[in-house]
């Protein structure tokens, strides 16, 4: 949603600064994430309006680039010293396709499955972050799935 | 009805491999799954696609992500820029619970995903040093002066605790505490202060906000708003203040029903450093506990396919280099442990070496062997 690892420190930073701004705001009424995730989410949106303004792009231009190479040093989630050189080509390889089907969706879809499938909130969190119908959520839940199929078909054949 | 037909009735698949359909509506899918061959393969690539998404890889948050906040928090306080940082008691308590979570949830948003950083410790959030009946002892201060350096005194002689006190306990981890680093120490009023100095200057050179929760002169504990500081920085910090020889050191462990059980870790350091790291597992690559998707309740068929992934994509083992690099202060710490120990029996006259305090010292020199 960044389009790079030192927009995303930085957006982390800034939503906590303004959450244990506004603590006394937080009714409890949501899940802690949930406020969290809302607050990131609206900053981001405010950073990627900031930057139409200034720079006259399209608002999807910037913070939604396709990554952009940035992934060294990510943590595949297996030990790469139990792995052999070419399971870890595999994974990598893997890797890559699925950053990139991701990148492909438009930003509405991206956010809806990367709070699904990355973070594990359920369709009512997912709608009081976005702040759409939970409806709303699940069409775009599906057609961005239906969207990551087709572009994952080669890697879907060998999983 | 064919899938084609009826475009709206796809969504109901996706639906139904989040667990996200009532009990009714499941069932009719299901119905409908056991009629339609193309529905099950267009299911079964849908599950597939969800999980080659959530095995993607996460980053990990800066170290310094909750000090980073704490310092910006307060130099708007100081600017008049945003309001102060809650003061009140349980605010404040609330307020550092905060800070852990920082931490904790880290970077939030990233290229193309929010990702979640992989805490090793964030259920391990207490290192406790019991100082226990601890002679005084000027040669091994002498002797040890580098490691001993910034402790400004000897240890003074306190009565012996009862044995079972300091093994083991069983306390309950305050939310507030969640991710925070607690230091314990339960020795002579000299020490705790001694002790406490040290930490508190440790924590002012890293930036990381400190309070006393003591409840006497003897029984020090602080906390520490860094739950990104790994319990092997801690104990490395604890070897250099020059920790009682006598002291232990252990680690709670998460048992079920939500007791916390305290182990002492000096004991479960093994000799072998590459044995460490199997060892150190048990303690370090506990999978996160994720509420979100336990109250998702996803379908058999989800539950079957998250079972046959791979161990390593559910369970997000913390970072190799950083295992290296606790891997290494351990062993200066076994080292370390080890010196005091051989130091200890040299002071003793023969077959009193273990005598003077629990049995902590020999299980230290038996894993520093």
């Amino acid at each position: 949603m960044c389009g790079s690892r030192q927009d995303a420190e930085d957006f982390a930073q800034e939503t906590f600064v303004k959450a244990l701004q506004s603590i006394d705001r937080f009714d409890g009424r949501s899940r802690l994430y949930t406020w969290l995730f809302r607050i990131a989410v609206n900053l981001v949106i405010s950073a990627r309006r900031r930057r139409f303004r200034m720079a006259g792009h399209a608002l999807d231009a910037g913070l939604d680039d396709p990554p952009r190479g940035d992934w060294r040093g990510l943590d595949s989630g297996r030990n790469p010293a139990a792995q052999a050189p070419d399971e870890l080509a595999a994974d990598h390889e893997r890797h890559r396709i699925v950053l990139e089907a991701l990148a492909a969706l438009d930003k509405d879809h991206r956010a809806v499955v990367v709070l699904r499938d990355i973070e594990s909130l359920d369709y009512s969190e997912i709608a009081e972050i976005l702040n759409v119908p939970a409806g709303t959520v699940k069409s775009r839940l599906h057609r961005a799935r239906m969207s990551l199929r087709q572009r994952l078909m080669p890697v879907l054949g060998a999983t | 009805m064919t899938m084609a037909s009826d475009p709206d009735k796809l969504e109901l698949l996706t639906a139904y491999l989040d667990g996200e359909l009532s009990e009714a509506k499941r069932r009719e899918v299901e119905g409908w799954l056991a009629q339609d061959r193309s529905a099950q393969s267009l299911l079964a690539d849908l599950g597939r696609t969800a999980r080659l998404v959530s095995a993607l890889p996460r980053e990990q948050a800066p170290r310094d992500l909750s000090g980073r906040i704490t310092v910006r928090l307060e130099r708007e306080a100081l600017l008049g820029n945003s309001p102060p940082a809650p003061r009140t008691s349980s605010s404040r308590s609330r307020w550092l619970g905060w800070m852990a979570l920082a931490a904790s949830i880290a970077l939030v948003i990233t290229a193309g995903w929010l990702f979640w950083p992989q805490s090793s410790f964030t259920s391990h959030s207490e290192v406790i040093v019991v100082a226990e009946n601890e002679p005084p002892r000027t040669p091994m201060r002498a002797q040890n002066a580098q490691a001993a350096k910034s402790l400004d005194g000897r240890l003074a002689a306190r009565p012996a605790m009862p044995a079972e006190a300091a093994p083991a306990r069983d306390r309950s981890i305050s939310p507030s505490a969640i991710g925070a680093r607690r230091i314990v120490v339960e020795a002579d009023p000299g020490t705790c202060r001694r002790i406490e100095a040290e930490v508190r200057a440790f924590a002012r050179a890293r930036q990381i906000s400190a309070r006393d929760q003591s409840a006497g002169a003897d029984a020090k504990m602080i906390e520490l708003a860094a739950p990104d500081l790994h319990v092997a920085e801690l104990t490395s910090l604890l070897a250099q203040i020059g920790v009682p020889a006598g002291a232990k050191i252990v680690t709670p462990t998460q048992e079920a029903g939500g007791s916390v059980q305290f182990e002492d870790l000096g004991t479960r350091i093994p000799t072998d450093p590459s044995a460490w790291r199997e060892e150190k597992r048990e303690y370090a690559d506990e999978p996160r506990t994720d509420a979100a998707t336990a109250a998702a309740a996803p379908s058999e068929e989800t539950r079957a396919q998250k079972s046959a992934e791979p161990p390593g994509s559910a369970s997000r083992p913390s970072d190799p280099t950083q295992k290296d690099e606790l891997g290494g202060e351990l062993r200066t710490l076994i080292v370390e442990f080890r010196h005091r120990a051989e130091l200890k029996a040299g002071d003793q006259p023969a077959g009193a070496a273990g005598g003077a305090t629990s049995s902590a010292p020999t299980s230290r020199e038996a894993g520093g062997g």
